[in-house]
């Protein structure tokens, strides 16, 4: 076919590009365009077309790009450029930039495209983000649970929480080594390779020296790896193994299982550095202590928190018990923990590419943080400290009053707990349609399964009118009528008929709009809201959906911001758009007031979903802790009883510690990463009507 | 009526493999006794099914399994009238032909069946113990050695589907989950016929992918799948291919949580 002339392709780009806020003509991007030949011609403008969807200046930027690119030296085939934009077009979609932003962000891919196809090129390289997933479930495996992986330069380690492996890894079997990396990172961690005792042994009086560390690494990686080859034979042999040098080959490495093993080595470490031999040259593994503490201490200011026993662990050194116990009171120990732990376990990107959304990832303590509201909490906290923590109500709306349930008593505290039920404010409109077209291909999915559960018919036997005749039914009228001897009457109902399943289910949404959402928490909710309202819309149910917070039981808030009766539509949508992290975690009364909305609904089945991203709390320290459980517990008990049901799905690492109590072994569901929770809650959803 | 045994009664001659975990065995004898009903929770495929077959052999009673489903009306369950010729003829349905033969009557999975269904076996269930058949104008007594056991998976959480109080009440409650590893290794190594270390590398891998649970499988690999494995090994598959037919992708449709399950397979057995 012929190549398209320029006056050909100006009015196709136009068509194209008239959402692009760029004021450069388009004559000569038409130009650059006519020279190439057809086949590259469609290629561009078919990328054009589809970037323009979603980011048409993005699509203006390709395009002025293209002919350039094209005539390189070296050439261009269509596929790499394809694969260029589509690694743009990824780029951009992890930078969750919505249309029009985020140009600055592209312009390291769009300008180098060289650096690119080089990348490209490097056929042995293995990314951690293409494995992410499967490292992922596989060290989740592995560790029951407890561990979870993120990519992160500087070595293979970790703080007992996550995993940290490099960006990528190149040569031969890299695929294999990664996981042979996290299996061996998880065997550190299970066979006390990091804990207190073997700390306490390199260290000896202050800080270990470097070569001691070195010589442990060094130790360690042989043990764990040997430790390996016998648990996991399939994949040990993917990393080479180290040898000791032979000149010391006296001093053996321990081989043993156990924390006996690792204690072992950390005494061999000190010996070999104190007899003054040159540090080893490679070891698997790198040992921060610094990070292993700070995880522990997070852990125990948590356990401290919830009033309950530690962990064994914690009852070795008296130092660490009396900080873990401090921390119940004092807010400075868990900053201070948070600092600590900053350099340990911030989640970072690669190198080469920062992404906007990885660095801002909280610490720990933030995203779980029940002893640190963040923003406005905190500010009302000081306030509250000098001497006032009555806090004021809105005035717009009446107090409803809620029993509390209080466990010292045994009874409930009556009409205690003061709640307001307020319209949530509209946030910025655009929102959530920015959301739904990031996230265009998962709503796509949602709604085709969720279509797939409406769908559910089935056969209505013994109608009056049907279909089709029942031919049991005539069998049984048949053979009853003869049986009686025709005497009796005969059956009249003997059609089936096909007929849409009535789900009759109402549900309410309680989200958590405490101060610890902050950020990427916050984010997550909104957009699982707007997953989930396409994924009811397309079944049918009827929903509401309500964002909790509160300030001591005088100012529990309720927004409203769906009513069951409400269309999704354009104020829903910027309500969705408008929540945002506020105080304190009371969850007794939003609970107590959502029941009753739920009760006075029609449907058969009611069904309240939480999400949240830790325990109750509230201001002071009366709520938090087993108040706050026992209350929420109550609640809880008190809807069933009126025949709601409750779920939970929460963010929060500690879940399995109250959760269980709460709401029940198999109603709530954890989830390690919140940015997952958009793509897993209408997973948990289905699950839980279907 | 008609003399034959019912074709859905089975009497089970050979012992059944059972390795019992804790007290179950002796809770059980003792309902039986007392002629109380029982209800069995658990996973799927962690042995309540042959729990009951062990049972029914130890008891020497004949057993009805029925697997509910949400289109087993009580007819299903009770019986109904059949034409043949010229005649009509009353045929019992399992739930009848297990009262009249003081058999003990499975039914797997209750909480499928429609919950007009699960009505008639509450006056089964209490001190009554009768079963009304209201088309054929009977009211079965059921004798001594009748038994109800039912079975649930609690872990499906669909609020859709949960047994009503008024039924949960009426059982003597049995809480089965997957055995504890060496048990485990003993089961799969009995019943796939393979030696007992590869037997214990297939628990490792069955208990590591129950950590998943939640995270792209509803659940982990059940000892039964562990066994299907073992009986490919047996069958002289190597056991890494096994492990990926057999519970891999068993398990998951999801690509990348059957790739990661394979992971943890090619982890326990290297790939040829």
């Amino acid at each position: 076919m012929r190549r398209r002339f320029a006056s050909e392709l100006a009015p196709t780009l136009d068509a194209l590009l008239f959402a692009s806020p760029s004021h450069r003509t388009k004559q000569r991007v038409a130009d650059d365009l006519a020279a190439l030949p057809r086949h590259e011609q469609d290629t561009v403008l078919h990328w054009a077309q589809v970037i323009a969807q979603t980011h048409p200046e993005l699509a203006w930027q390709v395009c002025a790009r293209a002919r350039a690119a094209f005539t390189r030296p070296e050439g261009l085939s269509c596929e790499e450029f394809t694969a260029w934009v589509k690694a743009i077009l990824a780029d951009r979609d992890a930078h969750g930039g919505a249309a029009g932003d985020g140009v600055k962000a592209d312009s390291r891919l769009l300008n180098d495209l060289d650096g690119f196809l080089r990348y490209r090129a490097d056929s042995d390289r293995v990314d951690f983000a293409a494995l992410s997933r499967r490292l992922g479930l596989f060290v989740r495996a592995l560790s029951a649970g407890s561990l979870s992986v993120q990519s992160a330069t500087g070595g293979v380690w970790t703080d007992g929480e996550r995993v940290n492996l490099p960006p990528s890894l190149t040569g031969a079997d890299a695929e294999r080594r990664y996981f042979a990396l996290a299996a061996l990172a998880n065997l550190q961690w299970s066979s006390g390779g990091l804990s207190e005792a073997v700390e306490s042994v390199l260290v000896g009086s202050g800080e270990p020296a470097s070569e001691v560390l070195d010589w442990f690494e060094h130790l360690e990686s042989q043990r764990l790896h040997r430790l390996l080859a016998r648990q996991l034979p399939g994949i040990a042999d993917a990393l080479p193994r180290h040898d000791l040098p032979p000149e010391i080959s006296e001093w053996r490495a321990h081989e043993g299982g156990g924390s006996e093993g690792a204690l072992a080595n950390a005494k061999l470490a000190r010996e070999l550095a104190a007899s003054g031999r040159r540090g080893p040259c490679a070891s698997y593994l790198r040992v921060d202590f610094a990070a292993v503490r700070a995880g522990r201490e997070r852990l125990a200011i948590e356990a401290s928190a919830a009033g309950r026993k530690l962990p064994n662990l914690f009852h070795s050194a008296d130092g660490q018990r009396e900080r873990a116990d401090q921390g119940g009171q004092s807010l400075d120990i868990a900053v201070g923990a948070d600092q600590g732990g900053a350099a340990g376990s911030s989640a970072s990107g690669s190198e080469e590419a920062p992404t906007p959304q990885l660095s801002k990832a909280p610490s720990p303590d933030e995203a779980h943080g029940s002893l640190q509201p963040a923003g406005e909490g905190r500010w009302q906290a000081v306030v509250g400290q000098a001497g006032d923590t009555e806090a004021a109500p809105p005035a717009s709306a009446a107090a409803l009053r809620y029993d509390e349930w209080d466990y010292r008593r045994q009874d409930y505290r009556k009409d205690w707990c003061h709640l307001y039920e307020v319209a949530g404010e509209a946030g910025e409109l655009g929102w959530v349609g920015a959301t739904t077209r990031k996230h265009a291909r998962l709503i796509k999915q949602i709604r085709r399964r969720f279509e797939a559960l409406r769908g559910e018919e089935r056969w209505l036997r013994h109608q009056i009118e049907g279909s089709e005749i029942d031919l049991d039914a005539v069998v049984d009228a048949l053979a009853e009528f003869r049986a009686t001897g025709g005497r009796g009457e005969i059956e009249s109902r003997l059609f089936c008929e096909r007929q849409r399943l009535d789900r009759s289910l109402a549900v309410a949404f309680m989200v958590d709009m405490s101060g610890s959402t902050k950020g990427w928490v916050n984010d997550a909710e909104r957009e699982a809201l707007v997953m989930l309202c396409e994924a009811i819309e397309t079944l049918g149910d009827a929903y509401a959906i309500f964002g909790f917070s509160g300030w001591t039981h005088r100012r529990c808030d309720l927004y409203r911001i769906k009513h069951f009766d409400e269309a999704y539509g354009a104020a829903v949508k910027a309500r969705i758009a408008g929540i945002e992290a506020r105080d304190y975690t009371r969850m007794g009364p939003p609970i107590r007031h959502i029941t009753q909305a739920l009760v006075k609904r029609p449907e058969r089945h009611k069904l309240l979903i939480t999400l949240s991203d830790g325990r109750p709390d509230d201001y002071g320290d009366e709520y938090r802790g087993r108040y706050g459980i026992e209350d929420t517990q109550r609640a809880l008990q008190e809807a069933r009883r009126t025949g709601v049901r409750s779920y939970c799905i929460t963010v929060d690492r500690h879940a399995a510690d109250y959760l269980p109590e709460l709401y029940g072994s198999a109603h709530y569901s954890v989830l390690a990463d919140p940015r997952s929770l958009p793509l897993r809650v209408a997973q948990v959803y289905r699950r839980l009507v279907s | 009526m008609n003399a034959r045994p019912h074709a859905c009664l089975t009497h089970i001659a050979s012992e059944p493999y059972y390795q019992p975990a804790g007290d179950e065995i002796e809770t059980f004898e003792a309902a039986a006794r007392r002629q109380l009903a029982v209800l069995l929770k658990g996973p799927t495929g962690c042995g309540k099914t042959r729990f009951v077959e062990h049972m029914a052999w130890r008891l020497k009673r004949p057993l009805v399994t029925v697997s509910c489903h949400d289109d087993l009306t009580t007819g299903d369950l009770v019986g109904r009238y059949l034409i043949l010729g010229q005649e009509t003829v009353w045929l019992d349905g399992p739930l009848a032909a297990a009262v009249r033969a003081g058999a003990i009557c499975y039914l797997d999975e209750v909480v499928e069946a429609r919950k007009d269904t699960t009505v008639v076996i509450h006056p089964l269930t209490d001190t009554r113990r009768v079963l009304p058949i209201d088309k054929h104008g009977e009211l079965l007594v059921a004798p001594e050695d009748f038994m109800l056991v039912v079975s649930y998976n609690p872990g499906y959480q669909s609020v859709l589907k949960e047994l009503k109080p008024s039924t949960r009440q009426r059982f003597v409650a049995l809480d089965f989950d997957y055995p504890p590893a060496h048990i485990e290794a003993d089961i799969v190594a009995s019943e796939g016929g393979i030696d007992l270390e590869l037997a214990q590398q297939l628990v490792r891998l069955g208990q590591m992918t129950r950590a998943l649970k939640g995270e792209g499988v509803d659940e982990g690999a059940s000892t039964r799948l562990l066994i299907h494995a073992a009986q490919l090994i047996a069958e002289g598959m190597s056991p890494n291919s096994a492990g990926r037919a057999a519970i891999a992708r068993a398990l998951s449709d999801e690509p990348e949580v059957v790739a990661a399950v394979g992971d943890l397979v090619s982890a326990v057995f290297p790939a040829q």
